[in-house]
């Protein structure tokens, strides 16, 4: 029985693997900037994320982004954080958010506004956060709003809002055994699909799943594997020393380093990233993101045999 | 202890200028323990009020005065004898004992000397960390004695988040301990981290100052 | 910083020594030392670390021009850790000077032992060059 009717829950209804994109909106008001990402992207993916505000950097909204892409043809999944918007704005949110027709909503905490200060933006360090409620209570508040018809409050809404709910999953920051049990919070709490931070070693990512499946939450949940597209060994690096839940190995960064030409081996390791995960026990799927290069996707994913989309 | 820190020497310098008498005027109660605004802070700031306003061309008295508590109107009466001689203050209290002084004395010009950060707990010598936000709502007796809303970054109530860096540390300061990470060490230890697996609901913040300026009445204790 | 005041002006410096630090503490006169364009004050702690920035700063804003703090080596302090106290407090009273512009520099520690008079104002002679491109303390009149 279908709880929202997506593209993205009828893909993995079907039992097919899933392939979801993420689209970063723009740091500007013109849609022409999202309509172009969506006609590059259109037809190559299950799903299509929108970011909310990611890093605290003001970008335009994800429900904007969303309905842009929707009427472009790519069924988005909107993301909501908890760092901007108290549970009344949230909620008003998901009521406008599904009358302009998005059925795909994933629920994060955010990152701290200090975040936006880094680079060359001085973004927006001093301003308030909210974290009226977080991830996990948000997730109950859109289940109770899909199956219950009522808000946070206990007041009900004039129709449910039926939406296909998803949550993150960062396996591997510490502290790591309790990642899985904080998994089970999420799917108790009413999350269809789980989209991880990026992978790197499919093999410890792998046992990770295990230990999911292992607690039935596989069954509960279709986990989707987080890929991160490398650009360059620097990026590697970076990221294994700064994003918490991101280990690269050691081999792929000398991997990297010693290829001739690192934005082509950067490809190469994506398709191989796509095929391990396909070959994990309970993983649904991928989620691709490749930062500030969506263009470099159609190419990628056509690589790894998965186009076309199936028929559902 | 609420703990506080000086405010930047030329915002407030900037504000004492055209005054001819200065009182710096000090607490020996929480700004004292937090090093920002007790007896001896008093006495060092009031130098260098002296200096700078010298230097910008402004000769100005600097008297001090350090108060029991700021916060108690007993203590702030023995400013009176002083007002009739002072243009302005500087108070190093707390922002409570800042008002104190402004309501006792609505004349009288009165300027902070120090910016009152949070609650804190003094961890060792010159070191201070926040502990409580005063939400209204306690729930340390279910996160195993440590508080995940001053202590989390995101005051996450079904923490941690996928942030929580290599060495249990937070993402957004990482001199801090992810609290969360400490939360369920903690019930890892006691054997009890199934009490961890509960889905939190979203918290009531309506009893902290989200539910407006607190006012706090003891029937029983009013004359 | 203050304008170069290359003009002749005799810095006034106060010494503060502990008097573990030189060699025959009962003999060594406490007060004014004038020597070759320097006016000294030398002044007695029972160990460096009696000082607080508060003192420091009053020192200075009653219109001394320096101020050096004589204290123990490494490892020597009778008191084990007074000697590293002062240097904090000294460090923190430097930034505190730096802030309102009235230069880190007037305010220095010297860490020595076995000093003698002479030395303590060689100490003081020292500072002289740093002292006129300061320039005189705008709180030169103020001292009570």
């Amino acid at each position: 029985m279908m709880k929202a009717g997506s593209r993205l829950e009828k893909v993995l209804q079907a039992g097919k693997f899933a392939l979801t994109v993420e689209v970063g909106p723009p740091r500007g008001a013109d849609p022409e900037d999202v309509l172009r990402k969506a006609g590059e992207l259109v037809g190559i993916a299950d799903g299509y994320n929108v970011t909310d505000n990611q890093t605290a950097v003001v970008r335009m909204s994800s429900i904007a982004g969303a309905k842009l892409l929707l009427d472009a043809g790519c069924e988005p999944i909107m993301q909501m954080t908890c760092r901007d918007r108290n549970r009344i704005a949230l909620q008003s949110d998901l009521l406008g958010a599904w009358a302009l027709g998005m059925r795909n909503c994933l629920c994060i905490s955010g990152d701290h506004q200090i975040a936006s200060a880094s680079g060359k933006l001085k973004g927006h360090p001093g301003s308030k956060n909210v974290f009226d409620v977080d991830s996990i209570q948000l997730i109950s508040i859109i289940k109770e709003m899909r199956d219950s018809g009522v808000l946070e409050s206990g007041d009900p809404i004039a129709q449910p809002t039926p939406f296909f709910i998803g949550a993150a999953w960062t396996p591997m920051a510490p502290p790591e055994e309790f990642r899985v049990l904080r998994l089970a919070k999420k799917v108790e709490a009413g999350a269809d699909f789980i989209q991880t931070q990026a992978v790197f070693d499919m093999e410890r990512f792998a046992n990770a799943v295990k230990a999911a499946s292992d607690m039935g939450l596989t069954g509960k949940t279709a986990i989707l594997a987080g890929i991160i597209v490398p650009k360059s060994a620097r990026m590697l690096e970076y990221m294994n020393a700064n994003v918490p839940g991101v280990d690269v190995p050691e081999s792929l960064i000398k991997r990297m380093a010693a290829a001739a030409n690192q934005r082509e081996e950067g490809y190469k390791i994506t398709v191989e990233l796509i095929q391990a995960a396909q070959e994990i026990p309970g993983v649904k799927g991928v989620h691709l993101q490749a930062i500030e290069s969506e263009e470099v996707l159609p190419g990628i994913i056509k690589a790894t045999g998965l186009l076309p989309r199936p028929q559902v | 202890m609420i703990i506080a820190e000086w405010k930047p020497l030329p915002e407030l310098v900037d504000k004492l200028k055209g005054y001819k008498r200065v009182l710096v005027a000090g607490c020996a109660t929480c700004v004292a323990e937090c090093a920002a605004g007790g007896e001896r802070e008093v006495e060092t700031l009031a130098p260098l009020l002296r200096m700078a306003l010298k230097k910008e061309g402004y000769d100005v008295t600097v008297n001090t005065k350090t108060l029991e508590r700021q916060c108690e109107w007993e203590f702030v009466e023995s400013l009176a004898e002083l007002v009739p001689d002072i243009d302005a203050v500087v108070s190093l209290a707390c922002g409570i004992g800042v008002q104190a002084v402004a309501e006792r004395f609505p004349d009288l010009a009165v300027y902070p000397g120090v910016n009152t950060t949070s609650l804190a707990i003094r961890q060792e010598p010159g070191l201070w960390l926040a502990r409580c936000a005063a939400c209204g709502d306690c729930v340390l007796g279910e996160t195993f004695g440590f508080c995940p809303v001053a202590r989390c970054a995101k005051s996450l109530s079904n923490g941690p988040c996928g942030g929580t860096r290599k060495e249990g540390k937070c993402e957004v300061n990482e001199e801090l301990d992810c609290v969360w990470h400490q939360i369920y060490e903690r019930a890892k230890a006691r054997g009890k981290v199934d009490q961890l697996l509960k889905v939190r609901k979203p918290r009531n913040w309506s009893n902290s100052g989200h539910g407006g300026p607190k006012r706090m009445v003891r029937e029983d204790l009013r004359s | 910083m203050e304008k170069a005041d290359q003009s002749e002006y005799t810095p006034r410096i106060v010494v503060l020594y502990c008097h573990n630090a030189v060699s025959s503490p009962a003999e060594l006169r406490e007060g004014s030392y004038q020597s070759k364009g320097v006016d000294a004050y030398f002044a007695a702690l029972p160990c460096s670390s009696k000082i607080e920035s508060s003192y420091l700063l009053k020192i200075i804003a009653d219109g001394a021009d320096g101020v050096v703090v004589a204290a123990c080596p490494e490892g020597h302090c009778q008191f084990m850790v007074g000697n590293c106290r002062a240097e904090k407090r000294i460090n923190y009273t430097r930034s505190l000077l730096d802030s309102i512009g009235m230069g880190a520099e007037r305010l220095t520690i010297e860490k020595e032992k076995d000093l003698t008079a002479k030395d303590l104002l060689e100490l003081a002679l020292n500072r002289l060059e740093t002292l006129k491109i300061l320039g005189p303390n705008p709180m030169r009149g103020a001292e009570k």
